[in-house]
């Protein structure tokens, strides 16, 4: 069984490491201290992903989302949230267990073999909901709503909380770009302290930026009950020996929520699983074989 | 909650989220702010602006 799940794990690390690489190819953007400039970057990422990343050649769904609530001209908008909604309602949050950049970093961080690994902070309870608060405060309203003097908004998460864009944009940019070193303040000392703090936690907790701060987890969880991609318990073949609970990162009961919005579809109770009891959407396409009961 | 009723719910989002994704592409400046947006230095993302 541990077998399957350290397989299973290593399926996905590299489809995880395999995805980060080509939606951020662009090298020459690392040695020069210069972003991509295509057509390309129109499009978005499922993942968090910043657009200001030297190698990245696609845009952040977020990023891009409060782009267009913070230019002044959008109330709302039709192309990026049609594009999460979509995301959202085939996949869920299998996006954050299998393609986001800043989940694979987490990932790699836990398996760093010091501090006694536990899933939750303290206070778990409550913090889980602080990822909705930030979705809807500073993706949606903030950005919308407070404008300067041209009518023009802030993006509010990248520019005070997003660790993805600090690690993954800032500081390659400010190693390699003299100008923009000169330029960096404390709003810059801020976003190091709290990518510094969250890489920390992560080395113990299982993904604390996923559980408690992203608000694009937030958004894809909400489609985890209905998502065209989801698991289901087969109720027969489930002896409620609780091994899905126990090697489930983000401390789910699996066998009674199988799609929990918490739940970012790692696919590691399903490995785990002395029975096969947890299966997903693939699992009832497949045709029956003789003497299995279905 | 049934879940044929869920696999309907889910196809209909599908279908809702790719048609408002289709109809902004085709029909406003979204992409075009986007691309805009993402071509330029985020100095807010960067940790600067």
């Amino acid at each position: 069984m541990k077998d399957k799940v350290k397989r299973s794990e290593r399926i996905r690390l590299i489809i995880q490491a395999a995805f980060l690489a080509l939606t951020n190819g662009y090298a020459r953007g690392f040695l020069e201290g210069k972003i991509y400039r295509g057509g390309s970057k129109r499009f978005c990422v499922p993942g968090l992903n910043c657009y200001s990343c030297p190698g990245a050649l696609f845009s952040c769904p977020i990023g891009s989302l409060q782009a267009v609530l913070d230019s002044g001209k959008y109330r709302a908008s039709l192309y990026v949230f049609g594009f999460i909604t979509m995301i959202g309602a085939l996949l869920g949050r299998t996006i954050c267990g299998f393609l986001c950049p800043f989940g694979l970093i987490q990932d790699l961080l836990y398996r760093i073999p010091v501090f006694r690994k536990q899933k939750n902070l303290p206070g778990h309870r409550y913090l889980r909901y602080l990822r909705y608060g930030i979705l809807i405060l500073m993706v949606i309203l903030l950005p919308m709503l407070i404008l300067n003097e041209a009518g023009i908004g802030d993006p509010w998460f990248c520019k005070y909380i997003c660790p993805s864009g600090t690690l993954l944009a800032g500081i390659p940019l400010l190693i390699s770009n003299p100008s923009l070193r000169e330029a960096a303040g404390i709003l810059f000392s801020w976003k190091a302290a709290l990518l510094f703090a969250i890489l920390l936690l992560s080395i113990r907790y299982f993904r604390p930026f996923c559980k408690y701060l992203c608000p694009l987890g937030a958004f894809y969880g909400v489609f985890n009950p209905v998502s065209v991609y989801r698991f289901r318990i087969d109720t027969d073949a489930c002896i409620n020996c609780g091994v899905c609970r126990a090697v489930c990162g983000m401390d789910i009961d699996v066998w009674k929520h199988p799609n929990s919005p918490d739940c970012i579809r790692c696919g590691a109770c399903r490995a785990a699983c002395p029975t096969g009891a947890i299966k997903d959407t693939f699992s009832y396409l497949k045709p029956i074989k003789k003497g299995t009961v279905s | 909650m049934k879940e044929s009723i869920k696999n309907v719910t889910g196809f209909i989002l599908f279908v809702i989220g790719a048609a408002l994704m289709i109809c902004g592409f085709c029909f406003t400046e979204e992409p075009s702010l986007v691309l805009h947006k993402a071509i330029t230095i985020c100095l807010e993302c960067v940790g600067i602006g």
